[in-house]
């Protein structure tokens, strides 16, 4: 259970970064570019955070499907499992 | 005309040959060697704007490979990326395959393993890879942030240069044309930087690869 909150909490920690509102306003539907502001060059520098703070490698496929928040943090959740 | 399939091999051959005779014809006059030696040492990226990429294959060939370092460039998934890739493949050069949709953020992301993983020097044309020419795009200045990397700008130019129809006007050295390179002072930006400052960089460079594209022109006018 611990390893896969953490994943999560590190997620929101980096979406916070990346759109600067602070981590209690996100929410799961909440869209990352209409709602958060966090335009492509901004989402490569999430992507970048993202992969560092899970120690994993995105795939194409996983970067193109991450539209929300709650997208980032499903993300997450699954890749600390 | 679009090469695929079953010629793509011979293609990528015939590209790669004629590329090899056509820049070893080239001499080349070369300003500001001290900031290549700075692209030379990995992460680094060495920044051209698109329609030169032809002419700096001169100094992939002749100062970036023989330098030892790995050196990186950016194809697309069509065909011609294709070719693109086989023949730098061919030459030793690391290639990554990317698409631009999505304002390229996934090319660019596998852009930033190579600096920061895999150490290389970067072949970077920051109006690609469709343009609009001449208009540098952020992403660079944000893979500048990220990996601490220097962007290291210079400007190129051909004493006899006809041009594409392509979206960059692509120039095309001539046989036994003079070549010259003029390399800038690296730019660097940390992570930590504002968008102020980055919007800033991006201008920056901009006019940067616009002044010493001029420059380089005026060398040519002044002779061998």
């Amino acid at each position: 259970m611990e390893r896969q909150v953490e994943p999560r909490a590190a997620a929101t920690r980096v979406l916070s970064g990346a759109s600067g509102r602070p981590e209690g306003e996100l929410r799961p539907d909440q869209d990352l570019v209409a709602d958060l502001g966090i335009d492509s060059p901004k989402q490569l520098e999430l992507l970048i955070e993202l992969e560092e703070a899970l120690g994993v490698e995105i795939t194409d496929e996983e970067a193109a499907a991450m539209e929300t928040v709650g997208d980032v943090l499903d993300y997450a959740a699954a890749a600390g499992a | 005309m679009k090469v695929r399939g079953a010629a793509l091999p011979a293609a990528a051959v015939g590209a790669r040959l004629l590329c090899q005779a056509l820049t070893a014809t080239w001499r080349l006059r070369l300003d500001g060697a001290e900031h290549l030696r700075r692209a030379l040492d990995p992460p680094a990226m060495l920044a051209c704007w698109h329609e030169q990429l032809l002419l700096s294959l001169r100094l992939v060939r002749g100062e970036m490979l023989p330098a030892g370092g790995a050196v990186s460039i950016l194809t697309s998934h069509s065909a011609d990326g294709e070719l693109a890739a086989r023949v730098a493949r061919a030459w030793g050069v690391r290639v990554t395959r990317g698409s631009t949709s999505r304002g390229g953020r996934e090319a660019a992301l596998k852009l930033y393993r190579e600096l920061v993983k895999h150490r290389s020097t970067l072949l970077l044309m920051p109006d690609g890879p469709r343009g609009p020419a001449r208009q540098a795009k952020m992403g660079s200045i944000v893979l500048a942030a990220m990996s601490g990397a220097p962007i290291v700008p210079a400007g190129l130019a051909a004493s006899r240069g006809p041009r594409l129809r392509s979206w960059d006007r692509m120039i095309v050295g001539m046989p036994f044309s003079r070549l010259a390179v003029v390399v800038g002072e690296p730019m660097t930006l940390h992570r930590g930087s504002s968008d102020a400052e980055r919007e800033e960089a991006l201008r920056e460079l901009g006019d940067r690869l616009d002044a010493l594209t001029v420059r380089a022109r005026r060398r040519l006018r002044e002779g061998p």
